[in-house]
This record gives C-alpha cells, sequence and structure tokens, in this order.
C-alpha cells in the first residue's frame, strides 16, 4: 500500500478513480478530486500512467488473444510451432531411451561372454558340407547291422553245419 | 439396430433410446443455449481471451474454453436466466480454471508447456498508434509491468484484476461472477493496484 501523503490523492481515492468508481460528478468530493488533479502534477501524472499501462495490456491481451483463436480456427489443432524445440522434451526423450536401454545394457554386462565357437566362423559352404557328412553318419549308423549282443538267440533245432559243435571247435 | 443418417453415436443407439433423447429435448424448456453456434460464435472470443490471460497457456485455453461451452450446453436447464448468458459462461469457465489450476499436474506443465505465452509474443500486438520508437519502448516496459505483477498476484487477485481490467467488468459483474462480495472484489482490485504502483514507482526509480 502506497503511504498516503496529506498532498496527494490517498491511494483508494486513485484507486476509485481508475475503477470509475469516483464519487458522484454533483458530489462535493469529485469537485475536490478534481481540482486536486488540476493543480498537482504528480497525481495526474501517475494517474495518467496507470491508465496507459492498463490499457497497453488489455488491448495487447485483447488482441494477442483475438490472433490466437483465430490460428486456432483456421488450423483446427493447436500450433505446434515451438513444441519440438523445447529442450525440456529432448530431455525428457532422452531420459526415456536411457532408461530403455540400460537394463540391457545390465544384463548384458552380467552375462558372461562365450567364447566364440567355431562353427559360428564357418562358412556357409563348408556349413552345408558338415551337414551332409553328418547326415551320412547318421544314415550309415541307421542302416549298420545290428549289434552281436543285440542279435537274436541261434535256433537250438537248427542243423549243426550252421552251429559248429564243441567237439569241432576243440579240434 | 435401426439405420443411422452418418451420425455414429446413432448408429451405435437404439432407436428406442434415441427417441426417448429427442423427446426429452422436446420436453426440455427452451433455453438460449439451444442455439449453441450462436452462443459460441458471440462469446467464444471474451471466454478464450480471459483463460488466455489467466493460464497464459494456449493449449490448455482452448481446452477449458471447449470444455466451458460443453459445460453450458449439458447443463443448459439450470440457466435460470438470473444473470446474463455472459456472466453464467464466465462462470463456468471460472470454476473449470481453477479446478484445473489446483492440481499438480498443471503446475508442472506450466513449466514444462511449450505453449505457454511469453511477454514478447504479447507486446507484439501492442497498438502502434504513435509510431515514436521511444513511446514504443515505454509502452514495452509498462506492459512487461502489469504482466510480471499479474503473474504475481494471488490467484483470486489475478482473476479479479482479469475480470476488471481486460474484460472491463464493474465491480457488481465481478462479484455476481466470483460469488464474492463487492467489498471484497473492490479490496482486491486496491491490493493489485498498490502492487502495481509499486512497481511503477521502483521502474520510475530506476530509469531515473
Amino acid at each position: 500500500m502506497t503511504p498516503h501523503l496529506p498532498d496527494h490523492l490517498t491511494h483508494e481515492e486513485l484507486c476509485d478513480i481508475l475503477l470509475a468508481r469516483s464519487p458522484h460528478p454533483l458530489s462535493s468530493d469529485f469537485g475536490a478530486l478534481q481540482q486536486h488533479l488540476a493543480n498537482c502534477s504528480a497525481c495526474t501524472t501517475e494517474l495518467a500512467n496507470l491508465r496507459t499501462s492498463l490499457s497497453v495490456f488489455r488491448q495487447a491481451s485483447t488482441s494477442y488473444a483475438q490472433q490466437q483463436l483465430i490460428q486456432f480456427h483456421v488450423a483446427g489443432t493447436p500450433t505446434p510451432s515451438k513444441t519440438i524445440l523445447q529442450p525440456i522434451y529432448w530431455a525428457a526423450a532422452a531420459a526415456l531411451c536411457i532408461a530403455a536401454v540400460f537394463p540391457f545394457t545390465l544384463s548384458h554386462r552380467q552375462t558372461p561372454t562365450e567364447p566364440i565357437s567355431s562353427a559360428s566362423t564357418i562358412q556357409p559352404a563348408t556349413t552345408s558340407q558338415s551337414d551332409e557328412a553328418l547326415l551320412e553318419e547318421v544314415n550309415q549308423e541307421i542302416s549298420a547291422p545290428i549289434p552281436s549282443p543285440m542279435q537274436p538267440l541261434a535256433d537250438p533245432t537248427a542243423s549243426p553245419a550252421v552251429t559248429p559243435s564243441i567237439s569241432s571247435q576243440r579240434n | 439396430m435401426q439405420p443411422s443418417n452418418g451420425d455414429p453415436v446413432a448408429a451405435t443407439m437404439p432407436a428406442q433410446v434415441i427417441s426417448e433423447v429427442l423427446t426429452a429435448a422436446d420436453r426440455a424448456p427452451a433455453t438460449p443455449f439451444d442455439d449453441l453456434a450462436s452462443i459460441v460464435a458471440l462469446y467464444e472470443q471474451r471466454i478464450f481471451r480471459f483463460l488466455l490471460i489467466s493460464t497464459r497457456d494456449n493449449d490448455i485455453a482452448q481446452t477449458l474454453t471447449q470444455e466451458t461451452f460443453l459445460r453450458a450446453w449439458t447443463s443448459r436447464t439450470s440457466f435460470r436466466e438470473d444473470c446474463s448468458i455472459s456472466t453464467w459462461l464466465m462462470r463456468i469457465a471460472l470454476n473449470l480454471l481453477r479446478d484445473h489450476t489446483r492440481t499438480q499436474r498443471f503446475r508442472f506443465w506450466k513449466r514444462a508447456s511449450a505453449a505457454a505465452v511469453d511477454v514478447s509474443d504479447v507486446s507484439e500486438h501492442i497498438p502502434n498508434r504513435d509510431s515514436s520508437p521511444e513511446n514504443h519502448l515505454i509502452a514495452k516496459e509498462q506492459l512487461a509491468i502489469i504482466w510480471d505483477t499479474v503473474a504475481q498476484l494471488s490467484r483470486r487477485q489475478r482473476t479479479i484484476f482479469i475480470l476488471r481490467f481486460v474484460e472491463e467488468l464493474d465491480l457488481a459483474e465481478i462479484a455476481t461472477t466470483t460469488g464474492l462480495p463487492i467489498s471484497t472484489v473492490k479490496s482486491h482490485l486496491y491490493r493489485a493496484l498498490a502492487i502495481i504502483r509499486g512497481r511503477h514507482n521502483s521502474s520510475s526509480k530506476d530509469t531515473l
């Protein structure tokens, strides 16, 4: 609150003039106020400055708002003029990227590094050759005769020529 | 399901519901808000301006302006015509603004928002009646003082200040809009003007 100077208008008197709440024009108070303003350049100047400032504020705000509303209607959407240039958006995007990548980096560090197998360095042609060799080996194993321990027992009713006798073996 | 006439809402509503809604609309008393397009055309500028200067954010102001007219439409039957349409709309806008600015989310996005209005944006709209560069510079300084001071006011003081000095409502209209006594409105304006006078005086001393 501005201190009251006896030679000048009080803050309330000045505000009442700005708020268009001056005393009634026919009252004696109104006459005294007008008399004071006519004689006091300080109060007149301050009042004029405040009026000008408030007027500039109102006119500029009104004009700006009008322009913004027209732009909004023309564009149909809010103008993203400076949005992409804001550093905070870039900072947020960077933070998100780091947050997304960091867990993978950690897990990657924690897993022991496996030695590079020779198979991974083999050329595709070599790989196919080795595959064929492996398949061939499997085929051979499948087509191989049944191992002797797994062969069925010899028929005891078979002829002795087929199964040599013990005596002939001794000989 | 009835064939719709291209209305996506109607396409998803059974015919019985549509007829009930239409009957209810027929029964509802006529309000000025029935012709919403005319209401928007008349008052959008004022509501948007008030919300823009209050929030200083284009996106929020646009969103709240649309929300204001949506609320007015949905609650149009409660408009008793005991105040003007402008006052009623302004009251809705004020309530929305209060609800919105209370949230922490608003405070965060106000700091971060790219749609925030800067005084330099507004100062480009200073009327250029006097082409003198010196006077234009003085006007820019005066605008900056008021702009900064308004930002420092309390929410209620700022609202009352904008309603008086931008929307040019008289004290009785401000009292009706805000629901405050006229004496309270006046004291808020006195305090706001005291701060502005203080800034003016210190600025004048600095330039001397």
